[in-house]
This record gives structure tokens, C-alpha cells and sequence, in this order.
């Protein structure tokens, strides 16, 4: 078991980071929500519980970051597509650029450190 | 149309009732949105080429805990999450009919007026469960005090 500070500090940097990698996912090419949040639960580093992604789709969807259409589907009821927006690209090209040196700081200092 | 079967409606159906209810709270707009968000992805998997109740099963549990999936999109804010989103006025038209219709009822139209009334109050989206049961058990303790009433008056 985590201890409880460190697991919240867990939760918190994965909460940080997991908008960014949905906007990522979305970055090339349009995708089924269904798809897109089974092939982001499969990343259990990054997602505990699928359902919880929905709340952020909205959410980016609210911010302009994605936008949704729907696309008739030969299997069953019209399904829900998300594909990133002009701001969404912004708002990840940014973070892609602190990530990346967020990551060499802690990196310096917690592996090689160790 | 027809009804077809298919793996783990049961399962789906109790789950999304779990949702709902967790969800409650939420602002309508918001409920209907991550209702229909988590009803898609289910019926998806129970429509499936090949689904097993077994499949169904699994995706239910791997999309997790609904008050723990209701927490995160009452936490989430967003442009609709200020004003707009704000509690409705908990007195809207419905709502007023409803006290009325409870108050008075009783001596304009015995039983079917506090009858109508609570149909206003149950349909109201304003009002919560715990205070539809007090307009409730208010009202039928009126309505049993004028049958009461009818029934001392013919005896």
C-alpha cells in the first residue's frame, strides 16, 4: 500500500498529466470515445479508473480544447468522436515543452542522484 | 423497437441506476452528458461482435466506482461551471403550483387537489428527495383528515 502523501502526490501528477496525454491522443487523428478511453485505461501508470475520463472529456470539451462529432456506425447508435481543437494544440504543444523539462529536472535529481 | 438480447443488460442497467443516483447533484446539463458518456461505452461493449456477459462484466468494473466517476465531474470545472451551472432558483413556476396546490388544494378539490400537488412537487428538478417526502407525508396526513372528515360526517 502507498502511504497517503505519497499517493495523493501520485494523484495529483497523474491528474496533471493525463488531460495533456488525451489531447495528445487526439492530436493526428479524430477518435471514438470508447477507443480512446479503453486504449487509456490499458495505461494503468496513468488511469485507475476508465469512468473518471469521461469527466475530463467533457471538461476539455467545455474548455474548446476537443470537439465532438458524431459519426454514424454500421454496429449500432451513432457514436461520439473527439478530435483536438486550434486551442487544445496550443495548450499541448506548451506543456510538451515544460514536461520535458520538468522531466530532465526530476530526472537529474531523483536518478541520478541515486 | 424490438428487444433483442444482449450480454450483461441487467449488469448495465443496475450500474447505470448506481450512476444515476450518485449523480443527482450534478447540473442537469452536466448529468445527461456523463450519463450518455457512460451508457455509450457500455452498450458498446455489449454490442460487440462475439460480447460475453463475462466481456460486459469486465468493462463495468474496469470503468469503476460511479461515485468515485460522479466526484471527478462534479470537481471539474469549466466555462459552464460558474454562473450558468449555478443551483436553480429553487422556486420556478412547478414549484409554486405545487405549494399551492398543497395548501389549498385540500379545501378546493378534497384528495385530487393535494393529489395534483405532489405530482407538481415530485416532477420538480428543484426540490430534493428529502424534501419530497415531507411534501408528501404532509400532504396524504391531509388527505387522510378530510377522508376522516367525510367519513365521521356520513356515519
Amino acid at each position: 500500500m502507498d502511504a497517503p502523501g505519497r499517493h495523493s502526490s501520485l494523484t495529483q501528477l497523474r491528474r496533471g498529466a493525463l488531460e495533456y496525454c488525451v489531447l495528445a491522443l487526439v492530436n493526428d487523428q479524430e477518435r471514438y470515445a470508447v477507443d480512446l478511453v479503453d486504449d487509456l485505461g490499458r495505461i494503468q501508470a496513468l488511469v485507475t479508473s476508465e469512468g473518471t475520463l469521461y469527466p475530463l472529456l467533457s471538461r476539455l470539451r467545455r474548455e474548446g480544447k476537443v470537439a465532438t462529432t458524431w459519426r454514424e456506425s454500421e454496429l449500432g447508435p451513432p457514436r461520439r468522436y473527439y478530435r483536438i481543437t486550434n486551442s487544445g494544440r496550443v495548450a499541448l504543444q506548451g506543456f510538451a515543452q515544460e514536461w520535458t523539462s520538468f522531466r530532465d529536472a526530476v530526472d537529474a535529481l531523483i536518478i541520478e542522484g541515486n | 423497437m424490438t428487444e433483442t438480447y444482449r450480454p450483461g443488460s441487467q449488469a448495465i442497467d443496475g450500474y447505470m441506476g448506481r450512476v444515476d443516483a450518485a449523480a443527482r447533484d450534478l447540473p442537469p446539463d452536466r448529468r445527461i452528458e456523463l450519463l450518455d458518456q457512460l451508457r455509450e461505452h457500455l452498450d458498446a461493449a455489449a454490442n460487440a461482435p462475439g460480447a460475453t456477459e463475462a466481456a460486459v462484466l469486465g468493462a463495468i468494473d474496469r470503468l469503476g466506482d460511479p461515485t468515485e466517476i460522479v466526484a471527478s465531474e462534479r470537481e471539474a470545472p469549466g466555462p459552464t461551471a460558474g454562473p450558468v451551472a449555478a443551483r436553480r432558483s429553487r422556486w420556478g413556476p412547478l414549484e409554486i403550483i405545487a405549494v399551492v396546490l398543497l395548501i389549498v388544494g385540500p379545501f378546493v378539490a378534497p384528495v385530487v387537489g393535494p393529489l395534483a400537488g405532489l405530482v407538481c412537487a415530485w416532477l420538480s428538478p428543484a426540490w430534493t428527495r428529502g424534501e419530497k417526502w415531507v411534501a408528501t407525508l404532509l400532504a396524504s396526513g391531509s388527505i387522510v383528515l378530510v377522508a376522516l372528515f367525510f367519513l365521521a360526517a356520513f356515519i
